[in-house]
């Protein structure tokens, strides 16, 4: 389903991983958290400050934000709650020190001790999203994975959610690796970007670099296919042809060869393998710098 | 507000018909009165007038039933007309009693939902195995049964009948409360599961929280929508009394209201189904309290209700294979005499002739077998498809549903039984009607749950913007959408309507010999199982295929837990 | 070891045959006579139960003319929809569309008009039934309205699914054998069965995949060329909204703002 995907995310910075729906995103963050379903199986390793990641470590040195994070307090408990259990966990605190710091790390994000008190369907939607960032960086990890923790909010919203997260993993020291298939969110938070496409790693770089001067054709047919302010109006967009592979559907070479507009025969036999470029890492055959 | 209306009116409607059995009542009790005072008197017209008279009957239904409320209110129940005692003393006296044993059956129920539901809370695997889902669908009279002959019988050391100390507790309190345990145990070990994919779980063990934490959590979570259910499983305690105190003559409630309806003593019938109404409906006021108290003032509003469970995957191989081997034994028997006495080979062992031996009376069991599926199974088909209609038209009514389904849920088959037989006299008739009548509230919430479905999606507003009529719409789409999975639903519930009739002709309120059907089968080798144990163990083992039939194809169905769900929310509106 | 980036634009469209754009205001495409409005929406207020979900929306949408609605979530922008095609009767309010005031029609007499003003939903696979083959769900506004015949019908539909840029071999296909691109096509098949001049486009890229909405975009300008329909296209992706739209609307807390 996902192959041969590597990258590196760098202290204190933000790395999108994009992509379309089925192209892998949420199995590689799940893999690195060692949270995959049962039936799945992995090989590689995954390095986080050297020293190999191990499932003790959750939430420890790497934490998670789940999907849709306005669904993901548990409705029973009472919020601060929910983060004085997590500290208890993993920082062994008395019930009264846990209560107290989970008070804290809500007031770091603006919730009252009166709202800490408060089960989730009685907060707001903004303040159900502060306690969910509130909670997975309360345990100050050195990275922190959120899996498309905006997709269901306006941009005006996502834009506010996607600051505050970046803001606490500052304040905590965390990096943050933001999964995401809006390429806007990618473009105005993250410093690196990595696109996935049919559970490979297409392209891996600085995100003004990708973006502005994509190297392999999907992200440039992607781009292409985008309307941005520059596009004029009321014109044909540039398409991509067929549809995007479903997950687990294999071919004898590149998974994009039969959409790409540049695909020669050995990219129809022949898998590419990943290989860096220029500041990148990408998994194309026809991929070059252009001789400026 | 329109549910507690419906809800209100159901109550009445039951508690009317309790009122006006004596007058509704098909045989006439003048007579059977009389023969119990007297057997010497004739039934002359004057002597049965006089009797009439005496107990108000020719005063027509409206006094009769103001006279029994009025009764009621000072808390008279009237006078037993076979014993001529007060039957309110005797009424308590047979509360006590099953108050005692359903208390002892909670417990061994409890334990044994614990024990089924750990692995699933430890370990967040689905489902408790075929074993646990066949002991949560065997009715109480078989279980009962099995304990009497194998640990009574043949074990020996356990009292197997009366009532005189706590040794006589225990099989009766084993049979009432294993299928209930087990079915807590499901219920909870098949939400837990779905619980523990939601996306809190992945939160909190994102944020590091350890499992203990995580697993308390999600017990807390999945257990406030479950109370109902739960409470269900109480009310199906009272009618599981009736067939466990009958099998081991304990004198409780139950066998008390079985005992008045055989002997058509009607005040008694009537205090002891007030009683045992109002133990089932207090089960379920029980468990609406014990659900806000779990909830607390916070979460009252907070509409809980638990995720879809992934159902876990039978392989067809096994209703079919299960299917097949009772069909096979069926036409074998269909094929045979059932009804020739052989007075020569009574109760023979297994042999060439009599392939499973034969009965008290020398007849086939085979051939008695293979017949009695005509009365237990096809009768059950005709329930399923009445109930089934029902369910499809109350389901597009889901308030009046609601009301009603509350009460005959508080209303087990046996209890129904019981009542229809008063009026119509025991047969395989009244069976079918008692198990109707308690039979289609799952499948019109199935069909409300279907129904509510479909008119939330966007097609069918597509439609609406298309210019399509109400009617358009019903017929080409809502129809089709809900009648295929609520057929489905219904055949699927045959094994176990089957299970429910057996049940009451086991009890003599269903099928009168010499019909061969199943439960009067069994009832009737029961007393013999030690002289010819596979003879009369051969119903049994009938019957216990149909159980495992019947959670088998249930576990195939993929819609099966929209019903329980949506049965959830219909019964969390209150 | 990295060469500077060049300031290089985005890789753009494959037409650019297209002259710059003029500034704003946009003149529309097909603009009818000047002055009659296809569809012209007077002070509409939508109300569930106390909460006022639309309060005092008006504006004119033309002949041949695409009007964009943008806002945040919840501020009413598919309640304006629902309730210009009267899936949800406003509260008080005018709705006129072909100079016919349709909050004045009872169901009955808004059938006929229905044709004519056709939803296109957000979500393309719950918005077909996941029942019924692909081309049956084409056909039944035709012969919901009387339009079906056994010679003409089947033409009709494969002339509507090649219209919308699909295989007619999908026609025999249910939805969840189609991809989701696929889907919103025969949505929008379906939408033109009985040649509607005003589609109300709630959403109908915001589900698809990033690779498969330019296609939607370009099918949505292709019909328009040719049919000449009129759009009210609601979407919270602003920039898709600037590409398609002559106008665009922002509402705000149930109002329309500047």
């Amino acid at each position: 389903m996902v192959r041969g995907v590597s990258f590196d995310v760098h202290t204190g910075e933000v790395l999108a991983l994009t992509g379309e729906s089925g192209a892998g995103k949420s199995l590689t963050a799940r893999a690195l958290l060692g949270m995959l379903p049962r039936e799945a199986t992995t090989d590689g390793t995954v390095l986080l400050r050297g020293t190999a990641v191990t499932p003790a470590d959750r939430g420890r040195r790497i934490a998670f934000v789940p999907q849709d994070a306005l669904s993901a307090l548990s409705p029973v408990h009472p919020v601060g709650e929910q983060i004085a259990l997590a500290l208890r966990s993993v920082q062994g605190l008395s019930r009264k020190d846990a209560r107290s710091r989970a008070q804290r790390a809500l007031a770091e994000v603006g919730i009252t001790a009166t709202a800490s008190r408060a089960h989730p369907h009685e907060l707001s939607g903004g303040m159900r999203q502060r306690a969910v960032i509130a909670l997975a960086t309360v345990n100050t990890p050195d990275l922190l994975i959120a899996d498309e923790p905006t997709t269901s909010l306006d941009p005006a919203t996502q834009d506010t959610v996607l600051t505050l997260l970046r803001e606490r993993c500052t304040a905590t020291g965390a990096s943050l690796l933001l999964v995401t298939h809006a390429l806007d969110a990618a473009r105005s938070h993250a410093d690196h970007i990595a696109v996935m496409y049919a559970g490979t790693l297409t392209e891996y770089g600085p995100t003004d670099h990708v973006l502005n001067r994509p190297l392999t054709p999907y992200t440039t047919a992607l781009l292409a296919s985008l309307p941005t302010a520059d596009t004029p109006p009321r014109t044909r967009l540039a398409t991509l042809p067929g549809r995007p592979p479903t997950p687990g559907e294999t071919t004898a070479g590149c998974a994009f060869a039969p959409r790409c507009p540049q695909a020669t025969d050995r990219c129809h036999t022949q898998q590419p393998e990943p290989r860096s470029l220029d500041n990148r890492i990408i998994t194309c055959h026809n991929a070059a710098l252009e001789t400026p | 507000m329109r549910a507690t209306a419906a809800r209100a009116a159901a109550l009445t409607a039951v508690l009317a018909l309790t009122g006006l059995l004596p007058w509704l009542s098909g045989t006439d009790p003048a007579l059977s009165l009389l023969r119990a005072r007297s057997a010497e008197q004739e039934p002359t017209p004057e002597a049965l007038a006089a009797i009439r008279t005496d107990l108000g009957l020719d005063s027509g239904p409206v006094a009769l039933l103001g006279r029994w409320a009025a009764g009621l209110l000072h808390g008279d129940l009237g006078v037993s007309w076979v014993s001529g005692t007060e039957v309110l003393p005797a009424v308590l006296a047979g509360l006590q009693v099953s108050l005692t044993l359903m208390g002892a059956a909670a417990a061994v129920a409890l334990l044994t939902g614990a024990a089924l539901a750990a692995p699933a809370a430890l370990r967040g695997r689905a489902g408790t195995g075929t074993a646990a889902a066949v002991l949560a669908a065997l009715p109480e009279f078989l279980l009962a049964l099995l304990l009497l002959i194998t640990v009574g019988v043949w074990l020996g050391g356990l009292p197997t009948s009366g009532w005189t100390g706590p040794a006589h507790l225990v099989l009766p309190a084993l049979a009432l409360g294993i299928p209930a345990g087990a079915l807590l145990g499901r219920l909870v070990a098949e939400a837990l599961p779905a619980v523990l994919e939601e996306r809190w779980v992945e939160l909190w063990q994102g944020a590091g929280t350890s499992r203990r934490y995580v697993t308390t959590a999600a017990l807390r979570r999945a257990l406030p929508p479950l109370v109902p259910q739960f409470a269900m499983v109480a009310v199906g305690l009272t009618g599981g009394a009736v067939a466990v105190e009958t099998v081991f003559a304990v004198p409780g409630l139950g066998r008390t209201a079985l005992g008045a309806a055989k002997s058509q003593d009607l005040p008694l019938l009537q205090g002891a189904i007030l009683a045992l109404l109002t133990l089932g409906l207090l089960a379920g006021a029980v468990g609406s309290a014990v659900r806000r108290r779990l909830l607390g003032p916070a979460l009252r509003d907070a509409s809980l209700t638990l995720p879809t469970a992934r159902p876990t995957p039978v392989p067809t191989a096994v209703p079919v294979a299960l299917g097949a081997v009772l069909l096979t034994t069926i036409g074998w028997g269909l094929l045979r005499e059932p009804y020739a006495i052989h007075t020569t080979a009574r109760l023979a062992a297994p042999s060439a002739a009599h392939p499973l031996g034969t009965d008290a009376l020398g007849r086939d069991v085979l051939a008695r077998l293979g017949h009695g599926a005509v009365p237990t199974i096809g009768t059950a088909a005709a329930v399923c498809l009445l109930a089934g209609l029902v369910g499809l038209l109350l389901g597009f009514l889901p308030d009046t549903a609601t009301g009603f389904a509350d009460v005959t849920n508080a209303l087990p088959p046996v209890v129904a039984g019981i009542m229809v037989a008063a009026v119509t006299g025991p047969g395989t008739g009244a069976a079918a009607l008692a198990v109707t009548l308690t039979a289609w509230p799952p499948l019109a919430s199935h069909a409300a749950a279907l129904t509510q479905e479909v008119r939330a999606s966007a097609f069918l507003t597509a439609q609406r913007a298309m210019g399509a009529s109400p009617l358009w719409i019903l017929s080409r789409h809502v129809l089709p959408a809900v009648a295929g999975p609520v057929a489905r639903h219904a055949v699927l519930r045959l094994p176990g309507t089957a299970l429910a009739l057996a049940s009451l002709g086991f009890l003599g309120l269903g099928a009168q010999p010499p019909t061969p059907e199943w439960g009067l089968l069994l009832n009737e080798s029961a007393d013999y199982a030690e002289r010819a144990p596979v003879a009369a163990l051969a119903p049994a083992a009938a019957l216990a295929l149909l159980a495992a039939l019947a959670v088998t194809l249930a576990a195939m169905t993929t819609r099966r837990r929209t019903t329980t769900s949506q049965r959830k929310s219909l019964s969390l509106a209150r | 070891m990295n060469p500077p980036v060049p300031a290089t634009p985005l890789i753009v469209a494959d037409s650019p045959a297209q002259p710059t754009p003029s500034a704003e205001p946009l003149a529309p495409p097909h603009a009818g006579p000047a002055g009659q409005p296809l569809l012209s929406v007077r002070d509409l207020v939508v109300r569930y139960g106390t909460t006022t979900a639309v309060d005092g929306v008006s504006f004119d949408i033309h002949a041949g003319e695409t009007v964009g609605l943008v806002g945040p979530s919840g501020c009413g922008k598919s309640s304006t929809a629902a309730a210009v095609l009267q899936l949800r009767r406003p509260h008080s309010g005018e709705v006129r569309f072909d100079d016919v005031d349709l909050t004045a029609l009872d169901e009955r007499q808004l059938r006929p008009v229905r044709q004519r003003l056709q939803p296109v939903f957000q979500d393309p696979y719950g918005s077909l039934s996941p029942r019924r083959r692909i081309r049956d769900q084409i056909a039944e506004p035709l012969r919901l309205h009387g339009r079906w015949s056994h010679s003409a019908g089947p033409r009709r539909v494969a002339e509507l699914l090649d219209m919308t840029g699909l295989n007619p071999a999908l026609g025999s296909r249910f939805p969840h054998e189609l991809s989701g691109g696929q889907c919103q096509r025969a949505g929008i098949a379906r939408a033109l069965a009985n040649t509607p001049r005003l589609l109300i486009l709630d959403e109908p890229i915001s589900a698809l995949d990033a690779s498969l909405r330019a296609g939607i975009l370009n099918l949505l300008l292709d019909l328009q060329d040719g049919l000449g329909l009129s759009y009210l296209f609601i979407s919270h992706d602003i920039t898709a909204v600037r590409h398609l739209s002559n106008r665009i609307l922002t509402m705000r807390d149930g109002r329309l703002v500047r």
